[in-house]
Protein backbone atom coordinates (compact mmCIF):
# COMPACT_ATOMS: atom_id res chain seq x y z
CA UNK A 1 0.00 0.00 0.00
CA UNK A 2 1.28 3.37 -0.74
CA UNK A 3 1.35 5.78 2.17
CA UNK A 4 -0.93 8.74 1.63
CA UNK A 5 1.68 10.82 2.76
CA UNK A 6 3.77 9.66 -0.60
CA UNK A 7 0.74 10.52 -2.58
CA UNK A 8 0.69 13.81 -1.49
CA UNK A 9 4.24 14.41 -1.97
CA UNK A 10 4.10 13.48 -5.72
CA UNK A 11 1.42 15.74 -6.01
CA UNK A 12 3.18 19.09 -4.52
CA UNK A 13 6.06 17.84 -6.39
CA UNK A 14 4.55 17.11 -9.91
CA UNK A 15 2.93 20.62 -9.34
CA UNK A 16 6.38 22.66 -9.22
CA UNK A 17 8.16 19.86 -11.92
CA UNK A 18 5.29 19.67 -14.42
CA UNK A 19 5.99 23.36 -15.49
CA UNK A 20 9.13 22.15 -16.83
CA UNK A 21 8.08 19.10 -18.80
CA UNK A 22 4.94 20.68 -20.45
CA UNK A 23 7.57 23.13 -21.61
CA UNK A 24 9.75 21.00 -23.58
CA UNK A 25 6.35 18.96 -24.59
CA UNK A 26 5.39 22.38 -26.57
CA UNK A 27 9.10 23.03 -27.92
CA UNK A 28 8.49 19.94 -29.24
CA UNK A 29 4.90 20.13 -30.56
CA UNK A 30 5.95 23.05 -32.77
CA UNK A 31 9.58 21.49 -33.82
CA UNK A 32 7.31 18.99 -35.33
CA UNK A 33 4.70 21.13 -37.27
CA UNK A 34 7.98 23.36 -38.26
CA UNK A 35 9.39 20.00 -39.76
CA UNK A 36 6.22 18.87 -41.34
CA UNK A 37 6.96 20.79 -44.12
CA UNK A 38 9.76 18.51 -45.35
CA UNK A 39 13.19 19.84 -46.53
CA UNK A 40 14.46 21.15 -43.48
CA UNK A 41 17.41 23.10 -43.94
CA UNK A 42 20.20 23.86 -40.49
CA UNK A 43 19.89 27.65 -40.73
CA UNK A 44 16.24 27.21 -39.98
CA UNK A 45 15.81 24.63 -37.82
CA UNK A 46 18.29 26.93 -35.61
CA UNK A 47 16.25 29.95 -35.86
CA UNK A 48 13.13 28.35 -34.80
CA UNK A 49 15.06 26.79 -31.59
CA UNK A 50 16.52 29.61 -30.66
CA UNK A 51 13.02 31.30 -30.82
CA UNK A 52 11.89 28.59 -28.81
CA UNK A 53 14.54 28.08 -25.99
CA UNK A 54 16.13 31.46 -25.13
CA UNK A 55 13.37 32.80 -23.03
CA UNK A 56 13.33 29.58 -21.08
CA UNK A 57 16.65 29.78 -20.81
CA UNK A 58 16.71 33.83 -19.73
CA UNK A 59 14.54 32.79 -16.64
CA UNK A 60 15.32 31.53 -13.27
CA UNK A 61 14.27 28.40 -13.94
CA UNK A 62 15.99 25.35 -13.64
CA UNK A 63 16.83 24.60 -16.97
CA UNK A 64 20.56 25.82 -17.71
CA UNK A 65 20.64 24.32 -20.95
CA UNK A 66 18.04 23.64 -24.05
CA UNK A 67 17.80 23.11 -27.54
CA UNK A 68 17.39 20.17 -30.31
CA UNK A 69 19.81 17.62 -32.09
CA UNK A 70 18.61 16.22 -35.55
CA UNK A 71 18.74 12.66 -36.04
CA UNK A 72 21.43 11.75 -38.60
CA UNK A 73 20.37 12.63 -42.22
CA UNK A 74 17.05 14.30 -41.26
CA UNK A 75 18.46 17.26 -42.14
CA UNK A 76 19.17 18.12 -45.88
CA UNK A 77 22.44 19.98 -44.93
CA UNK A 78 23.75 18.96 -42.19
CA UNK A 79 23.97 15.20 -41.47
CA UNK A 80 24.88 15.77 -37.84
CA UNK A 81 23.55 19.10 -36.15
CA UNK A 82 22.81 20.10 -32.52
CA UNK A 83 21.58 23.50 -32.34
CA UNK A 84 21.53 23.62 -28.28
CA UNK A 85 21.70 26.88 -26.63
CA UNK A 86 23.54 27.74 -22.80
CA UNK A 87 22.28 30.00 -19.92
CA UNK A 88 23.86 32.51 -18.44
CA UNK A 89 24.01 30.23 -15.16
CA UNK A 90 25.79 27.69 -17.17
CA UNK A 91 29.73 27.77 -16.06
CA UNK A 92 30.70 24.98 -19.05
CA UNK A 93 34.10 26.65 -20.72
CA UNK A 94 33.86 29.92 -18.61
CA UNK A 95 36.53 28.52 -15.58
CA UNK A 96 34.93 30.53 -13.30
CA UNK A 97 34.13 33.98 -15.84
CA UNK A 98 30.67 35.39 -16.19
CA UNK A 99 28.46 33.78 -18.83
CA UNK A 100 25.94 34.76 -20.96
CA UNK A 101 22.86 33.19 -22.80
CA UNK A 102 25.41 31.54 -25.93
CA UNK A 103 24.95 28.56 -28.18
CA UNK A 104 26.73 25.51 -27.42
CA UNK A 105 29.86 25.08 -29.73
CA UNK A 106 29.56 21.18 -31.09
CA UNK A 107 32.02 19.39 -34.10
CA UNK A 108 29.57 18.23 -36.46
CA UNK A 109 32.32 16.11 -39.05
CA UNK A 110 32.09 13.01 -38.53
CA UNK A 111 35.50 12.49 -39.63
CA UNK A 112 36.92 15.34 -36.88
CA UNK A 113 38.55 13.21 -34.22
CA UNK A 114 36.68 14.88 -31.47
CA UNK A 115 33.01 14.18 -33.05
CA UNK A 116 31.09 12.50 -31.01
CA UNK A 117 28.24 10.03 -32.13
CA UNK A 118 25.50 11.55 -29.93
CA UNK A 119 22.95 8.64 -31.51
CA UNK A 120 24.89 6.49 -28.60
CA UNK A 121 24.40 8.36 -26.08
CA UNK A 122 21.68 7.94 -22.62
CA UNK A 123 19.84 11.01 -23.48
CA UNK A 124 19.25 10.10 -27.31
CA UNK A 125 18.53 6.44 -26.85
CA UNK A 126 16.51 6.71 -23.95
CA UNK A 127 14.20 8.99 -25.94
CA UNK A 128 14.33 7.56 -28.95
CA UNK A 129 14.36 3.91 -28.27
CA UNK A 130 11.78 4.41 -25.87
CA UNK A 131 9.67 6.67 -28.49
CA UNK A 132 8.70 9.03 -25.42
CA UNK A 133 10.55 11.41 -22.47
CA UNK A 134 13.33 10.55 -20.66
CA UNK A 135 15.41 11.49 -18.12
CA UNK A 136 19.16 11.10 -17.95
CA UNK A 137 21.29 11.51 -14.90
CA UNK A 138 21.78 12.70 -12.71
CA UNK A 139 25.38 13.03 -14.05
CA UNK A 140 28.36 15.56 -14.47
CA UNK A 141 27.92 16.71 -17.90
CA UNK A 142 31.51 17.74 -18.35
CA UNK A 143 31.04 19.15 -21.92
CA UNK A 144 27.99 21.26 -21.55
CA UNK A 145 26.99 22.27 -18.12
CA UNK A 146 30.03 21.24 -15.71
CA UNK A 147 27.82 20.28 -12.94
CA UNK A 148 25.77 17.76 -11.65
CA UNK A 149 22.52 17.70 -14.45
CA UNK A 150 19.39 16.00 -15.46
CA UNK A 151 18.75 16.01 -19.24
CA UNK A 152 14.84 15.42 -20.01
CA UNK A 153 14.89 14.79 -23.95
CA UNK A 154 11.55 13.62 -26.17
CA UNK A 155 11.48 12.33 -29.55
CA UNK A 156 10.80 14.94 -32.50
CA UNK A 157 8.84 12.59 -34.97
CA UNK A 158 7.58 14.01 -38.40
CA UNK A 159 5.99 11.48 -40.74
CA UNK A 160 6.49 8.03 -38.03
CA UNK A 161 10.49 9.04 -38.05
CA UNK A 162 12.39 10.04 -35.63
CA UNK A 163 13.65 13.28 -36.88
CA UNK A 164 15.46 14.23 -33.81
CA UNK A 165 15.08 15.06 -29.90
CA UNK A 166 14.08 18.34 -28.06
CA UNK A 167 15.15 18.81 -24.35
CA UNK A 168 16.49 20.72 -21.34
CA UNK A 169 19.18 20.51 -19.24
CA UNK A 170 18.36 20.72 -15.61
CA UNK A 171 20.67 21.65 -12.78
CA UNK A 172 20.55 19.24 -9.67
CA UNK A 173 21.64 21.89 -7.38
CA UNK A 174 18.71 24.26 -8.90
CA UNK A 175 16.03 21.58 -8.44
CA UNK A 176 17.38 20.80 -5.04
CA UNK A 177 15.75 24.37 -4.09
CA UNK A 178 12.33 23.04 -6.01
CA UNK A 179 12.43 19.82 -4.28
CA UNK A 180 13.90 20.97 -0.70
CA UNK A 181 10.21 22.98 0.46
CA UNK A 182 8.40 19.48 -0.32
CA UNK A 183 10.79 16.73 1.00
CA UNK A 184 11.71 19.03 4.16
CA UNK A 185 8.43 18.82 5.24
CA UNK A 186 7.69 15.08 4.40
CA UNK A 187 5.89 13.55 7.74
CA UNK A 188 7.76 9.87 5.91
CA UNK A 189 11.02 9.27 4.73
CA UNK A 190 10.63 9.40 0.86
CA UNK A 191 13.24 9.08 -2.03
CA UNK A 192 12.52 11.14 -5.48
CA UNK A 193 14.28 9.30 -7.89
CA UNK A 194 14.23 9.14 -11.72
CA UNK A 195 12.65 5.72 -13.99
CA UNK A 196 15.89 5.09 -15.27
CA UNK A 197 16.67 4.25 -11.60
CA UNK A 198 18.64 7.13 -10.02
CA UNK A 199 18.08 9.30 -6.55
CA UNK A 200 17.59 12.76 -7.56
CA UNK A 201 16.81 13.79 -3.86
CA UNK A 202 15.72 12.07 -0.41
CA UNK A 203 14.41 13.38 3.00
CA UNK A 204 17.42 11.57 4.47
CA UNK A 205 20.03 14.10 3.60
CA UNK A 206 22.97 11.85 3.50
CA UNK A 207 21.87 9.97 0.56
CA UNK A 208 23.51 11.67 -2.59
CA UNK A 209 21.39 12.39 -6.01
CA UNK A 210 22.97 9.87 -8.83
CA UNK A 211 22.80 6.91 -6.47
CA UNK A 212 21.53 4.23 -8.12
CA UNK A 213 18.03 3.62 -6.55
CA UNK A 214 18.45 -0.54 -6.74
CA UNK A 215 21.63 -0.44 -4.59
CA UNK A 216 19.20 0.75 -1.71
CA UNK A 217 17.35 -2.44 -1.76
CA UNK A 218 13.86 -0.33 -1.71
CA UNK A 219 11.03 -3.16 -0.76
CA UNK A 220 8.21 -0.54 -2.05
CA UNK A 221 5.89 0.67 -4.73
CA UNK A 222 7.31 4.02 -6.68
CA UNK A 223 4.60 6.36 -7.59
CA UNK A 224 4.88 7.96 -10.39
CA UNK A 225 5.01 12.49 -10.38
CA UNK A 226 2.14 14.20 -11.82
CA UNK A 227 2.91 15.41 -15.03
CA UNK A 228 6.23 13.91 -15.38
CA UNK A 229 5.74 11.50 -18.01
CA UNK A 230 6.69 8.79 -15.96
CA UNK A 231 10.16 9.67 -15.75
CA UNK A 232 10.36 10.92 -12.05
CA UNK A 233 8.43 8.67 -9.16
CA UNK A 234 8.28 8.42 -5.67
CA UNK A 235 8.86 5.73 -3.09
CA UNK A 236 8.45 5.66 0.74
CA UNK A 237 11.94 5.15 2.03
CA UNK A 238 12.78 2.49 5.03
CA UNK B 1 22.64 17.30 -22.72
CA UNK B 2 26.25 15.61 -21.93
CA UNK B 3 29.00 13.92 -23.81
CA UNK B 4 29.70 11.67 -21.25
CA UNK B 5 28.35 8.48 -21.66
CA UNK B 6 29.40 7.56 -25.23
CA UNK B 7 32.85 5.63 -25.41
CA UNK B 8 34.75 8.97 -24.21
CA UNK B 9 38.00 9.63 -25.61
CA UNK B 10 36.28 11.88 -27.76
CA UNK B 11 34.45 13.87 -25.08
CA UNK B 12 37.45 13.74 -23.26
CA UNK B 13 39.15 15.93 -25.71
CA UNK B 14 36.92 18.46 -25.52
CA UNK B 15 36.54 18.81 -22.33
CA UNK B 16 40.53 18.51 -22.46
CA UNK B 17 40.84 21.69 -24.93
CA UNK B 18 38.29 23.19 -22.67
CA UNK B 19 41.45 22.63 -19.68
CA UNK B 20 43.85 23.69 -22.31
CA UNK B 21 42.47 27.33 -23.35
CA UNK B 22 41.30 28.49 -19.45
CA UNK B 23 42.37 31.65 -18.34
CA UNK B 24 45.80 31.96 -16.71
CA UNK B 25 46.79 33.87 -13.25
CA UNK B 26 48.41 37.33 -14.08
CA UNK B 27 52.14 36.28 -13.03
CA UNK B 28 54.36 35.42 -16.08
CA UNK B 29 51.84 35.15 -18.53
CA UNK B 30 53.73 34.45 -21.68
CA UNK B 31 55.55 31.63 -20.47
CA UNK B 32 52.55 30.43 -18.69
CA UNK B 33 50.44 30.91 -22.68
CA UNK B 34 53.62 28.84 -24.06
CA UNK B 35 54.40 26.32 -21.02
CA UNK B 36 50.33 25.35 -21.45
CA UNK B 37 50.41 24.79 -25.27
CA UNK B 38 53.68 22.89 -24.52
CA UNK B 39 51.80 20.56 -22.29
CA UNK B 40 49.11 20.07 -24.59
CA UNK B 41 51.48 19.05 -27.66
CA UNK B 42 53.79 17.13 -25.23
CA UNK B 43 51.32 15.23 -24.19
CA UNK B 44 49.59 14.36 -27.44
CA UNK B 45 46.36 16.53 -27.00
CA UNK B 46 47.10 18.40 -29.90
CA UNK B 47 48.01 16.68 -32.71
CA UNK B 48 50.57 17.25 -35.24
CA UNK B 49 49.43 19.46 -38.31
CA UNK B 50 46.22 21.05 -36.00
CA UNK B 51 46.16 25.02 -36.48
CA UNK B 52 45.78 26.93 -33.44
CA UNK B 53 43.69 29.92 -32.67
CA UNK B 54 44.83 33.48 -33.89
CA UNK B 55 46.88 35.48 -31.65
CA UNK B 56 43.62 37.41 -30.57
CA UNK B 57 41.57 34.74 -30.24
CA UNK B 58 44.52 33.26 -28.15
CA UNK B 59 44.64 35.65 -26.11
CA UNK B 60 40.73 35.87 -25.85
CA UNK B 61 40.41 32.23 -24.49
CA UNK B 62 43.75 33.06 -21.75
CA UNK B 63 42.65 36.24 -20.81
CA UNK B 64 45.88 37.81 -21.51
CA UNK B 65 46.60 40.76 -23.75
CA UNK B 66 47.16 39.87 -27.82
CA UNK B 67 50.58 41.23 -27.01
CA UNK B 68 51.21 38.36 -24.75
CA UNK B 69 49.84 35.46 -26.80
CA UNK B 70 52.43 36.73 -29.52
CA UNK B 71 55.15 35.92 -27.44
CA UNK B 72 53.51 32.78 -25.94
CA UNK B 73 53.61 31.56 -29.85
CA UNK B 74 57.27 33.01 -30.90
CA UNK B 75 58.57 30.94 -27.34
CA UNK B 76 56.84 27.37 -29.12
CA UNK B 77 58.20 28.44 -32.20
CA UNK B 78 61.66 28.49 -31.35
CA UNK B 79 61.38 25.21 -29.10
CA UNK B 80 60.03 24.13 -32.63
CA UNK B 81 56.66 22.63 -31.13
CA UNK B 82 54.52 24.78 -33.85
CA UNK B 83 55.20 26.64 -37.39
CA UNK B 84 53.84 30.16 -38.68
CA UNK B 85 52.85 30.11 -42.53
CA UNK B 86 51.46 33.15 -44.40
CA UNK B 87 48.78 33.62 -46.35
CA UNK B 88 45.09 32.92 -46.50
CA UNK B 89 45.57 29.09 -45.58
CA UNK B 90 48.39 30.53 -42.93
CA UNK B 91 48.29 30.50 -39.20
CA UNK B 92 50.07 28.66 -36.43
CA UNK B 93 50.30 24.87 -36.78
CA UNK B 94 51.49 22.27 -34.29
CA UNK B 95 54.40 20.32 -35.76
CA UNK B 96 56.35 18.95 -33.04
CA UNK B 97 54.23 15.58 -32.00
CA UNK B 98 53.93 14.01 -28.78
CA UNK B 99 56.07 11.59 -29.48
CA UNK B 100 58.41 13.73 -30.99
CA UNK B 101 58.61 15.83 -27.52
CA UNK B 102 60.10 13.10 -25.97
CA UNK B 103 63.28 14.77 -25.29
CA UNK B 104 61.55 17.62 -24.33
CA UNK B 105 59.52 15.40 -21.48
CA UNK B 106 62.73 13.93 -20.29
CA UNK B 107 64.54 17.39 -19.80
CA UNK B 108 61.72 18.62 -17.59
CA UNK B 109 61.69 15.48 -15.84
CA UNK B 110 65.14 15.69 -15.19
CA UNK B 111 64.93 19.23 -13.69
CA UNK B 112 62.25 18.31 -11.20
CA UNK B 113 63.81 16.53 -8.37
CA UNK B 114 62.67 13.07 -6.85
CA UNK B 115 60.85 14.87 -3.38
CA UNK B 116 58.56 17.28 -5.75
CA UNK B 117 58.26 14.24 -8.39
CA UNK B 118 56.84 12.23 -5.66
CA UNK B 119 54.50 14.81 -4.28
CA UNK B 120 52.95 15.88 -7.48
CA UNK B 121 52.38 11.71 -8.40
CA UNK B 122 50.87 11.88 -4.62
CA UNK B 123 48.17 14.39 -5.43
CA UNK B 124 47.47 12.85 -8.77
CA UNK B 125 46.97 9.28 -7.13
CA UNK B 126 44.75 10.27 -4.27
CA UNK B 127 42.24 12.63 -6.46
CA UNK B 128 42.49 9.36 -8.91
CA UNK B 129 42.20 6.97 -6.45
CA UNK B 130 39.25 8.75 -4.46
CA UNK B 131 36.88 9.26 -8.27
CA UNK B 132 37.92 5.29 -8.77
CA UNK B 133 36.44 5.01 -5.22
CA UNK B 134 33.52 7.29 -5.43
CA UNK B 135 32.59 5.97 -9.16
CA UNK B 136 32.47 2.43 -7.70
CA UNK B 137 29.75 3.81 -5.65
CA UNK B 138 27.51 5.17 -8.80
CA UNK B 139 28.40 3.60 -11.74
CA UNK B 140 25.46 1.59 -13.46
CA UNK B 141 26.08 -1.77 -16.00
CA UNK B 142 26.09 0.78 -18.85
CA UNK B 143 28.30 3.15 -17.39
CA UNK B 144 30.88 0.33 -16.61
CA UNK B 145 30.50 -1.33 -20.14
CA UNK B 146 31.08 2.22 -21.91
CA UNK B 147 34.45 2.33 -19.55
CA UNK B 148 35.19 -0.72 -20.56
CA UNK B 149 35.09 -0.13 -24.49
CA UNK B 150 37.11 3.42 -23.75
CA UNK B 151 40.15 0.93 -22.10
CA UNK B 152 40.09 -1.92 -24.63
CA UNK B 153 40.10 0.89 -27.25
CA UNK B 154 43.33 2.19 -26.00
CA UNK B 155 45.02 -1.43 -24.46
CA UNK B 156 46.70 -1.19 -28.03
CA UNK B 157 47.78 2.35 -28.22
CA UNK B 158 51.46 3.88 -27.50
CA UNK B 159 53.04 7.25 -27.35
CA UNK B 160 51.22 9.86 -27.54
CA UNK B 161 48.12 7.79 -28.53
CA UNK B 162 48.57 6.08 -25.27
CA UNK B 163 48.77 9.43 -23.28
CA UNK B 164 45.00 10.27 -24.87
CA UNK B 165 43.72 6.55 -23.96
CA UNK B 166 44.46 7.57 -20.42
CA UNK B 167 43.77 10.96 -20.63
CA UNK B 168 39.88 9.50 -21.27
CA UNK B 169 39.86 6.60 -19.34
CA UNK B 170 40.53 9.14 -15.98
CA UNK B 171 38.32 12.15 -16.93
CA UNK B 172 35.32 9.55 -17.39
CA UNK B 173 36.10 7.71 -13.71
CA UNK B 174 36.18 11.02 -12.47
CA UNK B 175 32.54 12.04 -14.46
CA UNK B 176 31.67 8.49 -12.88
CA UNK B 177 32.03 9.76 -9.29
CA UNK B 178 29.10 12.31 -9.83
CA UNK B 179 31.58 15.76 -8.48
CA UNK B 180 32.18 18.51 -10.72
CA UNK B 181 34.78 19.03 -8.08
CA UNK B 182 36.82 16.19 -8.59
CA UNK B 183 36.41 16.63 -12.61
CA UNK B 184 38.10 19.68 -13.05
CA UNK B 185 40.68 18.75 -10.56
CA UNK B 186 40.95 15.69 -12.26
CA UNK B 187 41.26 17.63 -15.68
CA UNK B 188 43.81 20.32 -13.91
CA UNK B 189 46.09 17.49 -12.59
CA UNK B 190 46.15 15.84 -16.03
CA UNK B 191 47.27 19.03 -17.84
CA UNK B 192 49.97 19.99 -15.20
CA UNK B 193 51.18 16.15 -13.90
CA UNK B 194 49.64 13.80 -16.77
CA UNK B 195 52.51 15.22 -19.49
CA UNK B 196 55.52 13.80 -16.99
CA UNK B 197 53.54 10.55 -15.61
CA UNK B 198 52.87 9.49 -18.88
CA UNK B 199 56.52 9.27 -19.96
CA UNK B 200 56.63 6.20 -18.96
CA UNK B 201 53.91 5.23 -21.34
CA UNK B 202 56.05 4.96 -24.10
CA UNK B 203 57.46 1.49 -23.55
CA UNK B 204 55.23 -1.34 -24.78
CA UNK B 205 55.55 -3.38 -21.43
CA UNK B 206 54.72 -0.26 -19.37
CA UNK B 207 51.67 -0.03 -21.77
CA UNK B 208 50.52 -2.90 -21.42
CA UNK B 209 50.53 -3.54 -17.69
CA UNK B 210 49.33 0.02 -17.35
CA UNK B 211 45.89 -1.61 -19.12
CA UNK B 212 45.63 -4.27 -17.06
CA UNK B 213 45.66 -2.30 -13.84
CA UNK B 214 42.78 -0.45 -16.21
CA UNK B 215 41.03 -3.60 -16.58
CA UNK B 216 41.12 -4.29 -12.82
CA UNK B 217 39.30 -1.00 -12.49
CA UNK B 218 36.76 -1.97 -14.21
CA UNK B 219 36.60 -5.34 -12.74
CA UNK B 220 36.40 -3.29 -9.53
CA UNK B 221 33.72 -0.48 -10.47
CA UNK B 222 31.50 -3.15 -11.56
CA UNK B 223 32.03 -4.94 -8.75
CA UNK B 224 30.46 -2.19 -6.84
CA UNK B 225 34.26 -2.01 -4.57
CA UNK B 226 34.98 1.37 -3.53
CA UNK B 227 38.14 -0.31 -1.73
CA UNK B 228 39.30 -2.11 -4.56
CA UNK B 229 38.71 0.48 -7.00
CA UNK B 230 40.59 2.86 -4.81
CA UNK B 231 43.64 -0.10 -4.56
CA UNK B 232 43.60 -0.16 -7.66
CA UNK B 233 44.38 3.21 -8.32
CA UNK B 234 46.91 3.57 -5.61
CA UNK B 235 48.60 0.76 -6.66
CA UNK B 236 48.32 1.55 -10.65
CA UNK B 237 49.86 5.64 -9.66
CA UNK B 238 52.37 4.26 -7.80
CA UNK B 239 53.44 1.82 -10.16
CA UNK B 240 54.08 4.45 -12.96
CA UNK B 241 55.68 6.76 -10.29
CA UNK B 242 58.49 4.31 -9.48
CA UNK B 243 58.68 3.88 -13.86
CA UNK B 244 59.31 7.33 -14.17
CA UNK B 245 61.58 7.79 -11.43
CA UNK B 246 63.58 4.87 -13.15
CA UNK B 247 63.76 7.12 -16.07
CA UNK B 248 64.76 10.05 -14.67
CA UNK B 249 67.57 7.99 -13.19
CA UNK B 250 69.02 7.25 -16.54
CA UNK B 251 68.23 10.59 -18.76
CA UNK B 252 71.74 13.11 -18.91
CA UNK B 253 71.74 15.94 -16.87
Amino acid sequence: MIAEAILEMADVLGASLAPVFAQVSDWRDRLEAVLAGGSAHAGDVDDAVEWLVAPSLADTGPAIGAGFVAAPGFLEDAPWHLAWWVSAANGVGLAGREGTLRRLASIEDPLDESFHDYTRLEWWRGAVDGRDAYLAGPYIDYLCTDELTLTLTMPVEVDGRVAGVVGADLSVAGLELLTDGVIGAASVPAILGTAAGRVVAATDATLEPGTPARRLGLACEWHPVPGCRGTLKVARAA
Amino acid sequence: MGMSWGPGAAAARSATHAAIFAPLAPAGRADAVAQRLADAIQLGLLDQGERLPTEQELGRQFGVATVTAREALETLRSAGLIETRRGRAGGSFVCGSGDDARVALESRLAALSRVELRDKALIYGLVAAGAAERAALFATPDEVESLSLLVEHGVTASGAAARRAENGIRLEVAALSRSARLVSEQVRLQAEFGPLLWIALHERTVVAGNAARHRRLVEAIGAESPEQARAVVVEQVGWLTDRLLAIRETVER
